[in-house]
């Protein structure tokens, strides 16, 4: 086993302009900080990344390429502290007023997750490829997301999920709007914890008492229970969530219904064998039974 | 000789491999120069783009257990390694294909031997492999053949059909005419693919080339990974394979509720065991611990919307993206779209053709090897 080399944290905020217009950004960036130093500070060599997405873009806050250098030449460790609150608050400013054009943001949807887990995703890939042979960075992404989700990103919200796991990279999850059934599974399928805050005065605490331990602390404390995630799949002529589902062979499209060509890729099926020959069906079925 | 062009390893000039070494800043050895990473970066080259694939899969896994699998080229025995990639095989095929099927054959005494049915149950099949133990006698190809013929021909006609064969020995004790075995095999549309551990065999080469399937020589350890990590991803469909919808049920996943036992257990008193969670079948509400899985009651397929989602990957693939010398950029202070860090002293770098970021090597190879979506694309609104 390799020397300890502290755990990464990658911090995702959700800053879509639309949805904070009805709710209070201060308070979540404060708590945002607050979790941030006291990662910081559990270990000297606990590493920080921070990303900022809506609709428009996804932003790095921390580290810039900038404050790298001034953070070194820093000797104290409040000091660190203070270079890390005012990177971050410096470049929220910066963004915020980048956003000011209302003919961009009109609509509360398009928030660009996708994009912002796979950017933190390439950001713990390239931190634990720069470690000595034989020590293992543990990282795990915190998503506070609160505009909606889009379902265009599907795709690829779910192979971010999947390269996450294999990474061994736990995506936690803290709703602050409705329930996310991306992020519900993302955080199932990797072994996070997924909560919904609907006080957002308290945050801090939330923050503080669930996401700030590593994942591998959790089990000896008691976090909040697993949600049910629903594994349904949604039919593509309907959109329905459907527990009885007809899934095309070729592109694994799930339709509610039998029908003869596939929406997606235009593949002609031929009619269910059911339909064709009802009894000689039962018998093969029951064949099939014994062997298995 | 696998390259075209390169000729045999004799007639090559001297390689000093070790002036392809280089130092990064911190001391570490600068790995992004050597073959062996140029090599995958071609092996991802390769994939194949905008092509019919077979995704539901039935796999036929045939060891040999011969004699001959004792020879110890590979450490600590060929057989022994080879138990231990299969495993990595079974899990990385399960993970790149979960709702396809695999099957377990092992070879010996001129004997084939079924030891793990054509299931998705991974754990059964690692255990089935863990437990053989001593190579006797000869390598029996028909008898290999002939038993995962038997089962995949009864296997419906949109799933692609494919054995693969590791075979340490270069002789083969058959009870009857190869040839009868070919035409049958490719009547029914079943790729044979073959991976060798000592040397070439012409009637290898035979039936993965009548079959469609590839055939391939190990070089060593490392190589034999590779070449059956290559066997993951799903082959190219054949133009006799029908496209058809295929019932499947998603079932709910029960935390709570009464007690009761699962199907997957309830044949094994040892295992069997009363529990509150589960899936249960949406048709006939039998319960399983695990997904996916054929229930057992109604023979409906079981999955899980992200088990479908882990194919789409090989339906959509990523394109490549143009390598550029860095020299190149007319920004010195641009950063890597991916993990926005600047490109420093690396020769290339990486342009994705659609959004024009620059990505820097190991983004790259992460990217096209894991995430399968452009960090760049999916960073602008659409």
């Amino acid at each position: 086993m390799g020397d300890s080399v502290g755990d990464l944290l990658v911090l995702v905020i959700d800053l879509h302009p639309v949805w904070w217009a009805d709710h209070s950004l201060t308070g979540v960036v404060q708590s945002s900080l607050v979790l941030s130093n006291a990662h910081l500070l559990q270990n000297p060599l606990n590493k920080l990344c921070v990303y900022g997405y809506m609709n428009t873009g996804v932003y790095k806050l921390y580290p810039t390429e900038e404050d790298l250098v001034a953070g070194e030449s820093t000797a104290g460790k409040y000091e660190g502290f203070d270079v890390v609150n005012t990177t971050i608050l410096m470049r929220l400013k910066d963004i915020m007023l980048e956003c000011r054009d209302p003919e961009e943001h009109k609509q509360l949807d398009g928030s660009l997750l996708s994009g912002a887990l796979i950017q933190a995703l390439c950001h713990c890939n390239v931190m634990s490829k720069n470690l000595a042979i034989g020590n293992i960075l543990n990282s795990r992404i915190l998503v506070l997301k609160g505009s909606p989700d889009s379902r265009s990103q599907y795709m690829a919200i779910m192979n971010s999920i999947f390269a996450a796991q294999k990474n061994k990279v736990a995506i936690d999850s803290c709703v602050l709007g409705e329930d996310s059934t991306f992020l519900q599974q993302a955080s199932e399928i990797t072994g996070g914890t997924y909560m919904r805050v609907q006080d957002h005065g308290k945050l801090a605490q939330y923050m503080l008492g669930v996401f700030l331990m590593g994942v591998e602390f959790r089990k000896s404390f008691n976090t909040p229970p697993a949600s049910k995630v629903d594994f349904r799949a949604a039919c593509q002529c309907h959109s329905k969530m459907t527990d009885l589902g007809f899934v095309c062979s070729v592109c694994m499209s799930v339709y509610c219904g039998f029908r003869p060509i596939c929406m997606t890729c235009n593949a002609h099926f031929k009619l269910p064998t059911a339909l064709l020959k009802g009894k000689k069906v039962t018998g093969k079925r029951k064949l099939e039974n014994g062997k298995s | 000789m696998d390259e075209e062009g390169d000729g045999y390893r004799w007639e090559g000039n001297y390689e000093k491999t070790w002036e392809l070494i280089q130092e990064t800043d911190g001391g570490l050895v600068d790995t992004t120069t050597t073959n062996a990473k140029r090599e995958k970066r071609r092996l991802i080259q390769q994939r194949l783009s905008n092509v019919k694939l077979g995704v539901m899969r039935h796999v036929f896994l045939v060891l040999d257990q011969s004699v001959n699998m004792e020879d110890n080229d590979l450490k600590p025995s060929r057989f022994i390694c080879l138990k231990r990639l299969s495993e990595q095989f079974i899990l990385e095929f399960y993970d790149q294909n979960p709702i396809s099927q695999i099957g377990v054959i092992v070879v010996k005494n001129g004997k084939g031997q079924k030891i793990s049915e054509l299931s998705s149950n991974i754990n059964k099949h690692i255990a089935n492999i863990k437990a053989q133990k001593a190579c006797e006698g000869q390598f029996s190809l028909y008898n290999g053949l002939e038993i995962a013929f038997k089962t995949l021909s009864s296997m419906p006609s949109y799933a692609s059909r494919e054995i693969v064969i590791v075979a340490g020995s270069l002789t083969s004790v058959d009870p009857h005419p190869i040839n009868d075995m070919l035409t049958q095999l490719a009547e029914s549309n079943i790729r044979v693919s073959v991976i060798g551990l000592s040397a070439a065999v012409q009637i290898f080469s035979r039936v993965s080339a009548a079959t469609g399937g590839t055939y391939n020589v190990m070089l060593d350890e490392q190589h034999l990974q590779e070449l059956l990590r290559l066997q993951c991803a799903p082959p190219a469909a054949t133009p006799t394979m029908e496209p058809s919808l295929v019932k499947m049920g998603f079932p709910p996943h029960v935390t709570e509720g009464p007690l009761s036992l699962c199907q997957c257990h309830v044949d094994d008193k040892s295992k069997a065991e009363l529990t509150t969670h589960g899936f249960t079948c949406p048709t006939c509400a039998s319960k399983y611990c695990e997904v996916p899985v054929e229930c057992k009651i109604c023979s409906l397929t079981l999955v899980c919307a992200p088990h479908l989602a882990r194919s789409y990957h090989h339906l959509f693939p990523l394109a490549q993206f143009t390598e550029t010398p860095t020299e190149e950029l007319i920004d010195d202070s641009m950063v890597c779209g991916g993990c926005t860090k600047t490109f420093g002293n690396q020769k290339h770098v990486y342009r994705c053709e659609t959004c024009n970021s620059y990505f820097c090597y190991t983004c790259d190879i992460f990217v096209h090897d894991m995430l399968h979506h452009c960090p760049g694309c999916e960073s602008r609104p659409r």
